[in-house]
């Protein structure tokens, strides 16, 4: 009688057991099936990637011909914008140079007429000669009607030997004078000659000579504003000497007619 | 801020004429027309920079230059020396006593210009 409990408690012990095997056994199942799952999806990914990898390739292609045209195509407006660049960065200094030109020549100018007394304007023109164009050594000589010779009127750094005066047609100051023309050395031959003989000249009436004999050190040889200088002063240096004589002639015949009729006056 | 004031010295018209016109849209600018005259400015205006000429009557440039640095109200503004002759020796003195730059003439505008620029900054 007592040995029948003890048989269900085994056959229960024994379906516990089994029930517990069979859902090991299920979970194993289960296990292995995902496993095969996720192996058969990843075949199956890999399998459409296979399917689609030319079209991707091509596509792939495509947008890199698309970037190398583009790339090329900014290489392109990199190299004008850089020519671009070059031609301003020119035009800037060219500029530049004008804005230096136009400033010395409008100094110059604004200097020869600001006065009339005769005395200034020659200080005027030596100091543009001196400032502007930078010599060391030059002279200027005035016309004198008598003597068909031209005279010194002020010079910088001249020995007594080129101060003396200009004789017309002779020599390479002198020739200058005779034709009117300016003269320019390409390269000195002798100290004792002009690096450039410029005449002053209203119309064909010649005033005046600029004789230069040399400029300064930091200078190497003349700029286009320099010339510019030259053509300037060939014209404006010139009437402001004319203006400036024939002022103080009018003023000194004024004085003199104002002493007259003051002698007169008092006479009365 | 309002702008740099300089003081050019010249006893040539026609330079500071030339300076006036390169400088003046950029900076406030007084004129002397011999050192002692820009000595007398300077101390009165205290400029941030001086464009001095070496040679010059009364009172040449280097003398100038020399009672500028003595000066306390003068010692530390900047001096550009403008010189015609370029010859070492003169530019040395000038830097021994206490110059800050130097420009050879014909000015030319760019490189003046560049050294105001430079030195006032």
């Amino acid at each position: 009688m007592d040995k029948q409990p003890n048989d269900k408690s085994d056959l229960l012990i024994r379906l516990f057991e089994e029930g517990k095997n069979f859902t090991q056994e299920v979970l194993k199942e289960n296990e292995r099936l995902r496993l095969l799952l996720a192996a058969q999806k990843a075949d199956s990914e890999i399998k459409k990637k296979e399917d689609t990898l030319p079209e991707n390739l091509a596509r792939l292609e495509m947008e890199n011909r698309r970037y190398k045209e583009e790339l090329d195509q900014l290489r392109r407006t990199l190299d004008d914008v850089e020519a671009e660049n070059k031609e301003f960065a020119q035009k800037y200094v060219t500029v530049e140079q004008q804005n230096s030109s136009l400033a010395n020549l409008y100094v110059a100018s604004y200097r020869l007429h600001s006065t009339l007394d005769f005395k200034e304007v020659i200080n005027i023109i030596k100091e543009i000669v001196i400032n502007l164009i930078g010599s060391e050594m030059f002279g200027l000589f005035l016309k004198d009607e008598k003597l068909n010779e031209l005279s010194l009127a002020t010079q910088e750094g001249l020995d007594d030997k080129k101060c003396r005066p200009v004789l017309i047609g002779f020599g390479r100051a002198g020739e200058a004078a005779e034709k009117g023309d300016a003269y320019y050395a390409a390269r000195k031959e002798s100290e004792d000659d002009p690096i450039a003989c410029i005449p002053l000249k209203i119309h064909d009436r010649l005033l005046g000579l600029i004789v230069i004999y040399q400029l300064l050190k930091q200078k190497d040889g003349f700029a286009q504003v320099d010339f510019e200088l030259f053509n300037l002063l060939a014209d404006h240096a010139a009437t402001a000497i004319y203006c400036s004589q024939l002022h103080t002639q009018a003023e000194r015949k004024l004085s003199t007619m104002q002493n007259l009729l003051e002698l007169l006056k008092s006479e009365k | 801020m309002g702008k740099k004031r300089i003081l050019l010295v010249d006893d040539s018209e026609t330079i500071l004429v030339l300076e006036k016109l390169m400088l003046g849209s950029d900076y406030d600018l007084i004129t002397a027309k011999n050192g002692r005259l820009a000595l007398e400015t300077a101390i009165r205006e205290k400029p941030d920079l001086i464009l001095m000429d070496i040679m010059m009557p009364e009172m040449d440039g280097i003398e100038a230059l020399r009672a500028m640095r003595a000066f306390e109200q003068t010692q530390k503004i900047p001096i550009i020396m403008v010189t015609t002759k370029s010859d070492q020796d003169r530019v040395d003195t000038c830097y021994k006593l206490g110059c800050t730059d130097y420009i050879n003439k014909p000015v030319n505008r760019e490189e003046l210009l560049n050294k105001v620029s430079k030195n006032l900054s």
